[in-house]
């Protein structure tokens, strides 16, 4: 209760509740623009939330990242275009609906889903989250090295149809990660002679490079038409409650995916999305109505959507280890501030873990109201050319990129991720193991250097600590699962095959 | 043994051409013998970017990460890259420039708004942070194919909010520029502060 109280008095601020608002309704305009990508505005605001307070700083990422979600059902239902990348399944149930006039009970359905997953997943954090840290704090560094293993190879595993690029970008993550000084013995590592890289490749330029301004690079290139008129048709603003009702296990079955995913490095959105998806259409009494206009699809894929925005959080305020590219950046908010993930931030700080909570409740229900009152004016951002957002992204890359440290050498590094971010997308290689290699790298390094100078390099000291052993087995069990499912799968199911 | 270039998937690839299939999307291979030439090159010079300290454990060694990631990086990328290689071979030695040239063409917006932004980076200490924007967003929105009026304005529009936004309203702090100082002292000072 004193926690609670805690919290309310960090909350009941002008600058958190400025961001929470701020935060979801910028998170909302990008998901409803087709093209513009949440990780990639969120690289460019980073720099902005070093300047503020670590809760309303975390907040505005965090609500750009959760109102993102929301938003992207809106092109995704009336143009049969997904605003964010996750909302694909969205379309297969959204747009025929809409096609039918029913396109203000589907945007109502998937406020309404996503509003459920959402709040689940702030109740999962709560829960799981300081149960974690419990554990966490029988942690040394054997069980850190050992779980930043693990979350670096789930990492690789999740890109199932892209294992191969997946492992290359992490090898080069883990490299531009060890780049700089060694600061234990003083030497240079691959600085070339520039001052500049001593203190290592800055994330900031580098996410804004990869995600940000590669995504501008596209948006520049795209030919033809790429902006929609739309219209709304249909009633019952909020009939979408009314249906969840009517479909209580598909809401209950998919928000515990989304939870459950959410946990698992790497797999996040897209792996909940469509396990819940496929368990709706197996579990359904009319699965073949399923990508024609079904309700139970639209509600799985939106509901386990956001049931995943909370809890992807959970491992890294346990454990302090980043699941996704999102939380990469959230730990340097965390670490500007000198507030480290992990046991010691819940005993340390429990009215910003507080805050945290209630500010996630709060942001769900500020995102939902908007949404359910504002969709008649948030359509009309469809119309904007997807070229023009290209030129401003640009140009926000470069402001995101500079403010951190005011150099325009940074800006030219976030140019040549920018470059390579733009290789990647063309090639359909995944970019996010580049920035979990760069921030999982090192602290694995750390913790293995750790380990094994109190051992005097003895490798046994790994598997002679239970929790350590027990993730090394997992790790271990997830490439053998995985190495077997690729030899079961038929002679033309190879990576070409594969592929929609 | 089985013929790797040979399409066993029904996918539309059957009906590619080597070239084709060197240059679409994530048959890119050329993209992975970039990475493998990259990591190799990198490999041969540890001895010179990092230190051995013969005193110390191999776990200690400052050249550990790095060549754990760059070996990563070699092994993976050297699996995509061999895929291509009999696409290669099957291309006429005549055929190399135009597959070149494929790659250029096909991402020449990408590369003209590279060589934009790094112009743009180097226009700003020079002509100031909202002229060169101004002439970036405008120079950008016309080479997209969208130089009407409307547009046109709205790049206008567009520069002056970034610019009050970052420049008046954040203090976004820049160096002196040099059309600036080229002004009266007071003006000077008013433009190098807002813009």
């Amino acid at each position: 209760m004193e926690n609670l109280l805690l919290g309310l008095n960090e909350v009941a601020t002008l600058n958190v509740l400025l961001a929470i608002i701020i935060g979801a309704l910028i998170g909302v305009t990008i998901g409803s623009i087709p093209g513009l990508e949440p990780a990639g505005v969120i690289a460019i605001l980073l720099p902005l939330s070093f300047s503020m307070e670590p809760l309303p700083g975390v907040m505005l990422l965090v609500g750009i990242y959760g109102g993102a979600w929301y938003g992207g059902a809106i092109p995704a239902i009336l143009m049969n275009t997904p605003g964010t990348p996750v909302a694909v399944l969205t379309t297969y149930d959204g747009y025929p609906m809409a096609q039918r006039g029913e396109g203000k009970r589907a945007l109502s359905i998937a406020y309404s889903s996503s509003f459920v997953g959402g709040m689940i997943s702030v109740l999962s954090l709560v829960l799981l989250a300081p149960m974690l840290a419990r554990i966490a704090q029988m942690f040394g560094s054997a069980e850190f090295a050992s779980l930043a293993l693990l979350g670096m190879v789930f990492v690789v595993l999740a890109h199932r149809r892209e294992v191969v690029p997946a492992a290359a970008m992490l090898g080069l993550g883990i490299f531009l990660g060890s780049i700089g000084l060694d600061r234990s013995f003083n030497t240079q590592v691959y600085t070339f002679g520039q001052i500049n890289l001593l203190g290592g490749i800055p994330l900031v330029p580098a996410v804004i490079g990869l995600f940000a301004m590669s995504q501008a690079f596209v948006l520049l290139s795209h030919k033809g038409k790429d902006s929609f008129r739309t219209h709304l048709e249909g009633s019952s603003r909020f009939s979408g409650f009314a249906e969840l009702l009517r479909h209580k296990m598909v809401v209950a079955r998919s928000a515990a995916l989304g939870v459950v995913m959410g946990l698992l490095p790497g797999v996040g959105e897209f792996g909940s999305q469509f396990f819940s998806y496929t368990l709706a259409q197996r579990f359904s009494s009319d699965p073949d109505s399923f990508g024609k206009g079904n309700p139970a699809g639209l509600i799985a894929s939106e509901t386990s959507n956001n049931a995943v925005t909370a809890s992807v959080m959970v491992p890294l305020l346990a454990f302090g280890i980043p699941t996704d590219a999102l939380m990469a950046m959230l730990l340097a908010v965390f670490m500007v501030h000198n507030y480290i993930p992990g046991p010691t931030l819940f005993s340390e700080r429990p009215e910003f873990i507080s805050g945290l909570y209630i500010s996630l409740f709060l942001m769900n229900i500020v995102v939902f109201v908007y949404l359910t009152f504002a969709t008649r004016w948030m359509v009309n951002l469809t119309r904007i050319s997807g070229r023009f957002i290209g030129c401003l992204i640009l140009v926000l890359g470069f402001v995101g990129s500079y403010s951190q440290n005011y150099q325009i050498s940074d800006t030219l590094i976030a140019l040549f991720f920018a470059v390579v971010g733009y290789a990647l997308r063309c090639c359909n290689i995944p970019a996010i193991p580049i920035v979990l290699g760069l921030v999982l790298g090192p602290v694995f390094m750390t913790r293995l250097k750790q380990t094994l100078g109190i051992s005097n390099g003895d490798l046994s000291v790994f598997f002679t600590r239970p929790i350590s052993l027990t993730l090394l087995i997992i790790t271990a069990l997830s490439i053998l699962v995985f190495l077997y499912g690729r030899m079961k799968a038929p002679v033309n199911g190879t990576l070409e095959q594969a592929r929609p | 043994m089985k013929d790797p270039c040979i399409h066993t998937s029904s996918a539309p690839a059957t009906a590619q051409t080597p070239l084709e299939r060197l240059t679409d999307g994530e048959y890119n291979y050329l993209f992975h013998t970039a990475l493998v030439i990259f990591a190799a090159s990198l490999l041969l010079v540890i001895d010179r970017q990092t230190h051995h300290l013969p005193d110390k454990d191999w776990y200690l060694q400052p050249w550990l990460g790095a060549s754990i990631g760059l070996s990563l990086l070699l092994l993976f990328s050297l699996v995509s890259a061999l895929k291509g290689l009999c696409y290669l071979f099957r291309i006429p030695a005549s055929g190399y420039a135009g597959y070149v040239l494929a790659v250029i063409s096909r991402h020449r917006v990408a590369l003209f708004t590279s060589m934009l932004f790094y112009l743009y980076t180097l226009a700003i200490p020079v002509i100031g942070f909202a002229p060169s924007t101004w002439m970036l967003t405008s120079i950008l929105v016309a080479a997209t194919r969208l130089a009407n009026r409307f547009w046109m304005f709205m790049a206008l529009v567009s520069t002056l909010a970034i610019d009050i936004i970052f420049r008046v309203a954040i203090g976004l702090w820049m160096d002196d520029v040099w059309l600036y100082e080229q002004l009266p002292e007071a003006v000077a000072d008013f433009l190098n502060l807002y813009f």
